[in-house]
């Protein structure tokens, strides 16, 4: 163990690990996956939240676990292993918050139990920390979670504006302007309105970012 | 020491002690949070049952204790009814009708005969007497339940508070979720048990929507049928057993 440390933890490589899934490789706008969740859970700010640091938690812990392990795991039942490692993470999330914000865990209800299934964090763990040492995994982890947040509450903050005039539960358009004639946009609460959105992120960012313009 | 990784001994070994650890920690936490979990599902039920009799508003932010001293503040009585062999319903002695699960009370009694009844009686800051009666009926993947309020007249709605367990968002979900059916039940909509003749009806989910004038029907949900009617037979025969109490309740 302790020959392994040669490279500093924050090396330029290393803080590449946070910031390209950010924008260059984002799970959500660039790889498009974890979707289903994003466009569930997206109506109302603090459920984003929530969620969000419910992945986050489960992507770091199990990058980190898988990492440790990553050396015993026998190669012929390494998906399974990775699979009860984030079953195991998820159930711990779930119990959490049942315990401490009943609320929130009875409207994100079944899609916490669905972050078993979230594309992103097997992905994470396939891809990366089965063939990393636990610092930069982790650092993998946070990147990645931070990248799927980061959309999943954009896209809430302009669901819930729009489609419920409300910022963190709370009326933030005024009485006067809804007297005046405006009405929300119910279109806003239903997913379809979040792939919409999902869709003007990817849009802004393609044309933004040259290294994901295509060349064709 | 040079272990042989996909060797079949090693795969078993590492899969067992794996699992085994998973087991321990899991069944750890789950026992250790239980309190607080229960905690959140009787403080759930409290404001249920004050959010259904009006008493507090549906959007209303409370904390636990606020709710709990709410709850105690303006409950009159409960009582748990139980019919008797000749079909008549009593009050039973020595239960605490806050302590009964209903969800599991239906579905341990699949005759209605056999089931305990609680119900809470409530009372506004305006001295009026509502009663709450909690149902449990079946929607499509799971239980769903509810707590209805009925005025003192034992006939009118007050409002009524739905839950699920597993519905689909935006379809059987909507019970609980869709103001445009839990509202039906509020008092301005002026739903009742009896009809206009006095007999009891209790209240169905009518589909394609219920009449203006049908004062034992409710518009069902589109999209969930099977929730719509579990919901609607839970409505319609789980008054019965409390019309009694209701109507000969003196404070």
């Amino acid at each position: 163990m302790s020959t392994e440390v040669k490279e500093p933890l924050f090396s330029k490589k290393n803080k590449k690990l946070i910031t390209d899934p950010l924008n260059d490789s984002n799970p959500i706008s660039v790889q498009v996956l974890g979707i289903c969740s994003a466009l569930a859970i997206t109506v109302q700010v603090k459920q984003a939240v929530v969620m969000s640091l419910s992945v986050a938690a489960v992507l770091i812990f199990s990058n980190l676990i898988v990492s440790m392990m990553r050396n015993m795991i026998p190669d012929r039942i390494r998906i399974i292993v990775q699979l009860v490692v984030v079953a195991f993470l998820v159930i711990c999330v779930d119990q959490v918050l049942k315990a401490f914000v009943y609320d929130v865990s009875k409207q994100l209800s079944v899609f916490v139990g669905l972050i078993i299934t979230n594309c992103i964090i097997m992905g994470r763990l396939e891809a990366f920390a089965l063939g990393n040492k636990p610092g930069p995994a982790v650092m993998d982890a946070v990147g990645n979670a931070a990248g799927y947040a980061w959309i999943l509450i954009v896209v809430a903050v302009a669901r819930e504006i729009f489609g419920s005039g409300k910022f963190w539960g709370v009326q933030i358009i005024p009485d006067a302007v809804y007297e005046m004639g405006y009405v929300n946009n119910g279109l806003m609460i239903l997913p379809p309105m979040a792939l919409v959105l999902v869709g003007i992120i990817i849009w802004i960012q393609r044309s933004k970012n040259e290294k994901l313009i295509e060349s064709n | 020491m040079a272990i042989d990784k996909n060797s079949t001994g090693y795969i078993y070994t590492f899969t067992f002690v794996l699992v085994a650890i998973v087991a321990v920690v899991l069944a750890g936490l789950a026992e250790g949070l239980k309190p607080m979990q229960n905690e959140n599902i009787a403080n759930e039920k409290r404001k249920f049952i004050l959010m259904a009799s009006g008493l507090v508003e549906r959007d209303a932010s409370l904390s636990k204790e606020e709710i709990t001293e709410q709850f105690n503040a303006k409950m009159v009585t409960s009582a748990v009814l139980v019919y008797q062999e000749d079909g008549s319903v009593v009050e039973a002695e020595g239960e605490n009708a806050f302590g009964i699960d209903i969800v599991k009370e239906y579905k341990a009694h699949a005759d209605a005969k056999d089931r305990r009844y609680p119900i809470f009686v409530m009372k506004n800051d305006a001295g009026e007497i509502k009663f709450v009666i909690p149902m449990a009926g079946k929607g499509l993947w799971g239980p769903i339940w509810a707590y209805a309020a009925i005025d003192s007249d034992a006939n009118s709605f007050v409002g009524a508070v739905f839950d699920h367990k597993s519905e689909t968002p935006g379809l059987g979900g909507e019970i609980k979720d869709g103001a445009y059916f839990y509202e039906q039940f509020d008092k301005e909509n002026g739903k009742k048990l009896r009809n206009a003749e006095g007999k009891y009806k209790g209240i169905k989910a009518v589909k394609g929507g219920a009449a203006p004038d049908d004062i034992n029907g409710v518009d069902a949900i589109a999209g969930a049928t099977i929730t719509s009617v579990g919901a609607s037979t839970m409505m319609q025969e789980s008054f019965k057993a409390y019309m009694d109490y209701m109507e000969n309740f003196k404070e």
